[in-house]
């Protein structure tokens, strides 16, 4: 008799499992890996992208429910015609128009990220999100009345059990689907791009400009991310005002005082101002800055230190022409991307 | 459906089967306790060392990797998961180890805190979610220990005291193990317990409360404090 409920309640398992398996199949996204690439960091089964948790993601970038006073969402500190930065801003504005300490990096490529933030605070893209979440000046909120809130909407319920087959939404299911989302920021179709891939040429200007790039810039500036992913002194003084030590804040280590995260040149014709504090307006400023204004002090990448950098005005602008073909003007205007309809 | 599914589900039915013989299961008691009193949030304590009073308003630590040994055997039994204790909430403070695969137990050892591993697998669940309040912000990493209150004594804003102890970076890795031998090994049988008092005292007399009742993040002042773990603990005979 036992044995008889033990097989039907085995039947009944079996059968709850194939109803649920089979109607949640996932939906895979037609992404991703980019010819030239390297392999990817992010560790894509632990968290492996679909349509669903991609689109909630996206509705949750752009939701200024994440604030604490429903006022600010990620996109207000990064738009995408500006690559994802900050317009305008050198240091960011956050809640009740309170500025924070450093320049709103670009977003994208994020998938090749090792660490994020300028001094690699952030150590997963899944984790990203908690730090602007709760920070006094930008959002002020805590994820805990994130999962709340979303928790008392009927189209979050809904979507959250579209995406992770379960309508209790979890501080991980709010941070893997914000992550979903900005890693399908892929930008990989400028002008550099297409010269790689034999589909255009660089004009004359933009090659003299390539060639400067390789010498001078190549080392930590990487091709094809245009970012080592390192931490380096690019001899930037330090402002006193802010007095950022950059990674020496997380490592506690002097050897790593002043060095800041290398940030990719991709799109850097739209993510104006540069720099961890956006000290510099314009790319001009950026190549004056390289030519004579690197300050020795004692963690100055070697890479400076053995390398005098001079550049007369026709080297400056080949130089700022090479940096234009890494513009990826569909990455700005792909839809994919822009404020979802809900 | 797939082949795998539904290989897994007729596995799953047979098993039922196959488990007909009783379990024998453990139940994990970890008792916060000031001194020999057990630990009410939100009154006043006293501490062995000194007259002075304080009072704990929350207390949270991680408990991982439980390994319980017979060591006249070798044989051991692992449970692999990650607790987050609560003195809030009795239920947290209590494990359920089921199905153990041994005879007796001799000794027990654990870590406190969550392993560099975990640290960088990216969002977790479950009493790993980063809602239950043990994540760090503003600078990856679980908080491995937290233990909050004010007494008097402390020089701080409202005498505050905040110990938020974590880190996984070599070389500020907070992690501890925990070694503890019981002076009557448990024979198992059906249904087992095992009590572990956690001395809230041993930390809170570890530093001059006076001065030192603010560390919050990774680092040395951390990891003097992780020291002091392992004298937590001890079995409730
Ligand atoms: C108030 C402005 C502001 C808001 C709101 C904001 N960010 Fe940021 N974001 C920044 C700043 C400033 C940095 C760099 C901070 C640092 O390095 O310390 C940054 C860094 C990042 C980075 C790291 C990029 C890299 O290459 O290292 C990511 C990813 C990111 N933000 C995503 C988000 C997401 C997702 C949200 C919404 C949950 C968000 N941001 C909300 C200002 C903001
Ligand atoms: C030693 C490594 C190194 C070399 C070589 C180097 N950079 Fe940089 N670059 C950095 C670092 C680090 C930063 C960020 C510094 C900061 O914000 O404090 C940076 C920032 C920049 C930025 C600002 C980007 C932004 O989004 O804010 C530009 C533009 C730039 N570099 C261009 C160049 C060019 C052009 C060259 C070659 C002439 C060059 N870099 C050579 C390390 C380097």
């Amino acid at each position: 008799m036992k044995n008889l409920q033990k097989i039907i309640f085995g039947v009944f398992v079996m059968l709850i499992f194939c109803v649920t398996f089979s109607s949640f199949e996932k939906k895979k996204p037609d992404f991703f890996v980019t010819k030239g690439f390297p392999k990817p960091v992010y560790d894509f089964k632990k968290n492996p992208l679909d349509e669903r948790k991609i689109l909630l993601g996206r509705v949750l970038f752009y939701d200024p429910i994440l604030s604490h006073d429903s006022t600010i969402s990620c996109n207000s500190c990064h738009s995408q015609y500006t690559a994802f930065t900050h317009v305008d801003h050198a240091l960011s504005h956050g809640i009740a128009g309170k500025v924070g300490n450093r320049n709103s990096p670009s977003l994208m490529n994020l998938a090749w990220a090792k660490s994020l933030m300028w001094d690699g605070a952030i150590n997963h893209l899944d984790m990203q999100a908690l730090a602007p979440i709760s920070n006094k000046l930008e959002m002020d909120e805590t994820i805990e009345n994130v999962v709340k809130k979303l928790q008392h909407q009927k189209f979050y319920r809904e979507n959250f059990y579209a995406a992770f087959n379960d309508s209790t939404i979890t501080g991980q299911h709010v941070l893997q689907a914000i992550a979903q989302f900005m890693l399908t920021l892929v930008s990989a179709n400028s002008k550099y791009d297409k010269v790689k891939r034999g589909e255009e040429k660089f004009s004359d200007n933009e090659l003299s400009g390539y060639k400067l790039f390789k010498k001078n810039c190549e080392a930590c500036h990487t091709e094809p991310l245009f970012t080592n992913g390192m931490f380096e002194n690019n001899g930037l003084p330090v402002d006193a005002e802010l007095n950022d030590m950059g990674r020496m804040k997380i490592t506690k280590d002097k050897n790593d005082s002043l060095k800041f995260k290398v940030p990719t040149l991709r799109n850097v014709q739209y993510s104006a101002p540069y720099m961890h504090d956006g000290r510099f307006k314009n790319l001009n400023q950026v190549l004056n800055f390289y030519s004579m204004g690197l300050e020795h002090n004692k963690t100055l990448s070697p890479i400076l230190l053995n390398r005098k950098i001079y550049f007369n005005t026709d080297e400056k602008e080949n130089l700022i022409s090479f940096l234009m073909t890494l513009s990826d003007k569909e990455f700005l205007y792909d839809t994919r991307f822009s404020y979802p309809k809900r | 459906m797939s082949l795998k599914i539904f290989i897994f589900s007729w596995l799953a039915i047979l098993n039922l089967f196959g488990n007909n013989s009783t379990e024998n299961n453990l139940q994990i008691n970890f008792q916060p306790v000031v001194n020999n009193i057990s630990l009410q949030l939100n009154s006043k304590a006293y501490s062995i060392n000194s007259k002075d009073s304080f009072f704990i308003t929350t207390f949270k630590m991680y408990v991982g990797k439980i390994v319980l040994n017979d060591e006249e055997s070798k044989e051991k039994f692992v449970d692999e998961n990650y607790h987050l204790l609560n003195a809030e909430n009795v239920e947290s403070l209590k494990i359920d180890l089921k199905n153990l695969s041994l005879k007796k137990i001799s000794s027990v050892d654990f870590f406190v805190g969550v392993d560099s591993i975990e640290n960088t697998k990216g969002s977790m669940g479950g009493d790993l979610d980063p809602t239950n309040g043990m994540y760090w912000t503003w600078n990856s990493g679980y908080i491995n220990f937290k233990l909050e209150g004010h007494s008097p004594i402390c020089k701080s804003i409202h005498h505050a005291f905040e110990f938020h102890i974590g880190g996984y970076q070599h070389p500020n890795n907070s992690i501890r193990k925990i070694y503890l031998r019981l002076k009557n090994p448990i024979i198992i049988s059906e249904e087992n317990k095992l009590n572990i008092n956690i001395n809230l005292a041993e930390i809170l007399n570890s530093v001059d409360l006076r001065t030192n009742n603010n560390i919050v993040e990774p680092g040395f002042e951390a990891m003097k404090l992780a020291d002091n773990f392992s004298k937590m603990f001890s079995i409730a005979e």
